[in-house]
């Protein structure tokens, strides 16, 4: 039997923006749901942790950006030297309806919990694409 | 003219541990209620992708670092993008001289971890103060 491979989400942890709050809470969610996934930390990425450089190079990698300034797929692309399998830009799932833009930098409002949940279903849709391509 | 210097406050901004949620939640309590005036926010993955606006502020502006654990990820990207690290604090550090003070989960602080973000955070404002009377002393 085959084991499938976990695959890592990484989720931009900017501060400057609410969209990176959306992408914090909808992976975290993500990871909550289910066991086929587990999260890298991106600054720990970045400042040099061997781990989560080691599984990014051997396990596929979804980035979940706040914007398109992309920093989490830029960073797995410097320091891990591997191509994320998919990137999901939130500013993006925006663009299409911007009735979903977010306020808080640091607070999930009632009307904020939509684009929570739209970013969870890209996010699922692409493990399931990864899924299906590694099989 | 001269432009008054704003310290970068750069947090850390983990998703694996409760204590980066300690170390957020700090770093708004300085930049929204202690220091509005004195702070921005630094966006430390930014740094690393590159984006200009983020690095030439780090390095043209005192930083404070507010690091979660002993990984101390955000001095070490601060310092990659060669920011001027002025102060740094360590949530784990503080957490042990308060180790009643736990937070629940890096979803959910309770009021145990606010309490101790808010603590960080006081000490976040006065390092803040340290740094631009420092600044202000020897005219950078």
């Amino acid at each position: 039997m085959k084991v499938k491979p976990k695959i890592g989400l990484i989720s931009c942890s900017g501060e400057g923006l609410s969209e990176g709050l959306i992408s914090r809470v909808a992976t975290r969610r993500i990871l909550e749901e289910r066991d086929d996934v587990v999260t890298i930390c991106l600054p720990l990425f970045i400042a040099g942790g061997q781990e989560e450089r080691d599984f990014a190079r051997d396990n596929p990698c979804i980035t979940v950006d706040g914007c398109s300034k992309m920093c989490a797929a830029k960073g797995v692309k410097m320091y891990g030297k591997v191509q994320p399998k998919s990137s999901i830009i939130i500013s993006e799932i925006v663009e299409k309806d911007s009735h979903l833009k977010p306020k808080s930098k640091n607070k999930i409002e009632p009307e904020d919990e939509k684009l929570v949940h739209e970013t969870m279903k890209a996010i699922t849709k692409e493990i399931e694409k990864v899924q299906e391509k590694d099989e | 003219m001269l432009v008054e210097k704003k310290v970068a406050v750069a947090v850390c901004t983990g998703m694996d541990k409760s204590l980066a949620t300690v170390s957020r939640y700090a770093g708004y309590h300085v930049l929204e209620k202690l220091r509005p005036d004195k702070t921005v926010l630094l966006c430390t993955p930014a740094l690393i992708g590159g984006v200009q606006e983020d690095v030439v502020f780090a390095k043209e502006n005192p930083v404070l670092v507010i690091d979660g654990c002993g990984e101390k990820c955000c001095e070490k990207i601060v310092n990659e993008a060669k920011g001027q690290v002025k102060a740094i604090i360590n949530v784990e550090d503080i957490l042990k001289e308060h180790k009643d003070l736990q937070p629940e989960s890096r979803a959910k602080l309770g009021l145990k971890g606010l309490k101790l973000a808010e603590i960080v955070g006081e000490l976040a404002a006065k390092k803040v103060d340290e740094i631009l009377a420092e600044a202000n002393k020897s005219g950078r």
